[in-house]
């Protein structure tokens, strides 16, 4: 149960942090543009939608055969991992820069427009709201339906997104403001190296190849796959880069 | 039809953000797979070929992707 929750709950739950802190940035923009009612029907319909979802493709995968899923879904894994990672370590060697939800905030509230409408449901704050939701919370479905899928542990992974949905939300209340102060980049990365390392398992499982110390080799995986990344950021950190990056940030 | 469509990149963009990483990837597991094919004593060896080579995909494609940021 304990290794269930390291390795399906987890990345789910820091997985769906991320994008639940970049979706409320979006929403918050809304409320504060449009209306908070616009912006609430838009993240309610959004979240039915990804509800939905999950509970179409979660069950469904039930009835293909195992080795298939590790393979389908171990490989998706490891593209969607090494993705994060690859983009972490990029930002960690000055190449590109660090995600800012400020900024991020600041740019949707003055494409939204200023002047906040109170009472009626303003149609283009409702679907900039929804799909805010619905994109960003793409990527929460994925990690809980082939994490879940592939270790038969679906409603431990869809447990692990509900209750990082539900910090964020009340976070959210308290604050009323984009949560600038979460190290996206460290759980991108932390995030990354999880998924990735677990989809390379899965994945070989699927092919016939033989982990020495069967689960547990998903540590080792994990580190070699830390070590590359430090050893690719410390190729690419060059004074050079960090400027370029500061400045386009 | 414009969210449609912006979903259908998002979906695509969920798995593919280098077109460089993304075929080594599967290049690499297609490798591997066919290793299995040829030589299926070989399941210790696939299982670290599998492993380092993806480690090596990753390491360059951060390297290349530094070179060509601006």
């Amino acid at each position: 149960m304990s290794g269930h929750l390291a390795s399906v709950a987890l990345p789910a739950f820091i997985a769906s942090l991320v994008e639940f802190v970049e979706a409320l940035t979006i929403v918050l923009a809304v409320g504060a543009t449009r209306g908070w009612r616009s912006a609430l029907v838009g993240t309610a319909g959004g979240i039915a939608v990804l509800v939905l979802l999950v509970a179409v493709f979660g069950p469904a995968l039930a009835y293909a055969p195992l080795r298939a899923i590790r393979i389908v879904l171990g490989a998706l894994l490891v593209f969607f991992g090494l993705r994060w990672l690859r983009k972490a370590s990029l930002r960690y060697a000055g190449a590109i820069p660090m995600g800012d939800e400020t900024a991020r905030f600041a740019h949707a509230t003055s494409q939204l427009g200023g002047g906040a409408k109170s009472g009626s449901i303003d149609g283009a704050g409702l679907l900039t709201a929804f799909n805010g939701v619905v994109i960003e919370g793409l990527e929460i479905v994925f990690i809980v339906v082939a994490v879940g899928a592939s270790s038969n542990s679906l409603g431990l992974a869809a447990l692990g997104a509900g209750a990082a949905g539900l910090i964020i939300v009340a976070l959210a209340l308290a604050l009323r403001q984009p949560l600038a102060r979460v190290p996206e980049n460290a759980l991108k990365f932390v995030v990354g190296l999880m998924l990735s390392s677990l989809g390379t398992l899965w994945l070989g499982e699927g092919l016939g190849v033989v982990w020495p110390g069967d689960d547990l080799s998903a540590i080792g995986i994990g580190a070699a796959y830390l070590a590359a990344s430090a050893i690719g950021i410390g190729l690419s950190r060059r004074p050079g880069n960090r400027r370029a990056a500061s400045l386009r940030a | 039809m414009t969210w449609l469509r912006t979903i259908l990149r998002k979906i695509v963009g969920l798995f593919i953000d280098d077109p460089v990483l993304a075929a080594g990837v599967a290049v690499w597991i297609a490798l591997v797979a066919l290793l299995g094919i040829v030589a299926p004593e070989m399941a210790h060896v696939r299982a670290f070929a599998l492993a380092l080579g993806l480690c090596a995909i990753l390491m360059l494609s951060i390297v290349l992707g530094a070179t060509r940021s601006p």
